[in-house]
């Protein structure tokens, strides 16, 4: 009896352990090669998450050993690694990936953006002279109209002059050009 | 030792060295997407089409798509074309010897900048100067494994996209959740991702899928700006 229940301790020992690694054999082929991948960790989670797509979790900075110092300062060397974590996190805040939208679409979310500061603003028939009109928002029936090389947008007895704001098409609301 | 003790000893020995030994072996995300990046910014030249899918969210529901197919075709080191048609945009953006141009077909208009020559460079310029994004610039620049600064990620295995084996990765970054697509094999290109804005309620996601034509054929005519008649010269002005 005792022996039966040794038995069943370790047995459950042994799958919780299974269980834990949840080991896959599986064949991936890369650059070329075919390579047998015995699946752990990295791959269960694949396996839980991958219909689900669950977002990355990002891991803590780890501490990294200590350099060796000469051993007359031997009790610098713990201020030393909360030193190096620190400038590890700073190193992340700079990530060229968060300032630069490499991945980025077409649509500029919502509103239609601003312009020194100022909104940028719908189209409307009155408008106050040096006002930031949206470009998707003129309505189709204006003319285009070019007076001394420059463009200008008709609509009605008012005159919009279009420009770039980046790579976004604003139109600033003018004085007659004539 | 009896039996059982002898198999629960060689089964647990197994367990655990397969998988200390094997976690070296293993690709991760980081991997993955470095390798991909690496594979693309050596390509001297290639072509691919593109279309985007972007979600609008509004108090927490989904209200808005908007669609774009975009054309792009690159030369390294100096010359890129980038033709986008849509629901927002209709417009070809050149950058060619050490100048930018966008023409814009929906409204007539184009507006020039002056850049430097070299792709990377070039794409820097418009958007530290100017606040110009390239929305796929993250498979136009040569260094994006430099450029790129994710530390971890999460591997998925390899899924099937559109009958091509791709190893699935994502990221989090910024708010945002980056599920990126590479293709398995000797070419690992990026063949989609999706991106999750987790900041906005309703999560709006926008998903690109990508075919790529690594052996297009590519002339030096094809990134010489063309501004068809009526279409007149406008200002660019740095945005805010």
């Amino acid at each position: 009896m005792k022996n039966k229940n040794k038995f069943i301790a370790k047995f459950a020992v042994v799958a919780v352990m299974v269980g834990l690694f949840s080991p896959s054999i599986h064949l991936v082929k890369t650059h070329n090669k075919t390579t047998l991948s015995l699946s752990v960790f990295q791959k269960a989670e694949a396996r839980r998450g991958a219909s689900r797509a669950r977002p990355a979790r990002s891991r803590p900075a780890r501490s990294r050993p200590a350099r060796k110092r000469p051993s007359t300062r031997p009790s610098r060397n713990v201020n030393k690694n909360v030193n190096r974590n620190i400038n590890r996190n700073v190193n992340v805040n700079r990530n060229v990936n968060v300032n630069h939208n490499y991945h980025g679409g077409y649509h500029g979310g919502h509103g239609y953006g601003h312009y020194h500061g100022y909104p940028i603003l719908r189209f409307t028939t009155a408008v106050a002279i040096g006002s930031m009109i949206a470009a998707s928002t003129m309505p189709r029936t204006c003319t285009t109209v070019v007076v001394n090389g420059l463009s200008y947008r008709r609509c009605d007895n008012a005159y919009y002059q279009p420009f770039y704001q980046g790579d976004t098409l604003v139109y600033k609301a003018v004085v007659s050009p004539y | 030792m009896k039996l059982y003790t002898k198999i629960l000893f060689l089964t647990g020995t197994v367990f655990f060295l397969g998988s200390s030994t094997l976690m070296g072996a293993e690709k991760t995300a980081v991997s993955v997407i470095k390798n991909s990046y690496n594979y693309m910014g050596h390509l001297k030249s290639y072509a691919f089409t593109a279309v985007i899918s972007e979600e609008d969210a509004e108090d927490g529901k989904i209200v808005q798509h908007y669609k774009h197919f975009v054309k792009v075709k690159l030369e390294r080191p100096n010359n890129l074309r980038v033709d986008v048609k849509g629901d927002i945009r209709n417009r070809t953006n050149y950058l060619h010897n050490g100048a930018y141009t966008m023409v814009d077909h929906a409204f007539g208009y184009y507006g020039q900048i002056k850049t430097p020559k070299r792709l990377d460079a070039a794409l820097d310029y418009i958007f530290k100067q100017f606040g110009i994004t390239a929305p796929l610039s993250a498979v136009l620049y040569s260094n994006m494994s430099k450029r790129m600064k994710v530390k971890a990620g999460k591997y998925f295995g390899v899924k099937d996209v559109d009958g091509v084996p791709c190893d699935y990765v994502a990221f989090k970054r910024n708010g945002k959740v980056i599920h990126v697509w590479v293709e398995t094999g000797d070419k690992p290109l990026v063949k989609a991702y999706s991106i999750v804005n987790t900041n906005i309620a309703g999560y709006p996601r926008m998903n690109t899928s990508l075919t790529w034509d690594t052996d297009a054929k590519i002339t030096d005519k094809d990134f010489v700006a063309t501004v068809t008649k009526g279409v007149t010269k406008i200002s660019v002005e740095p945005a805010n």
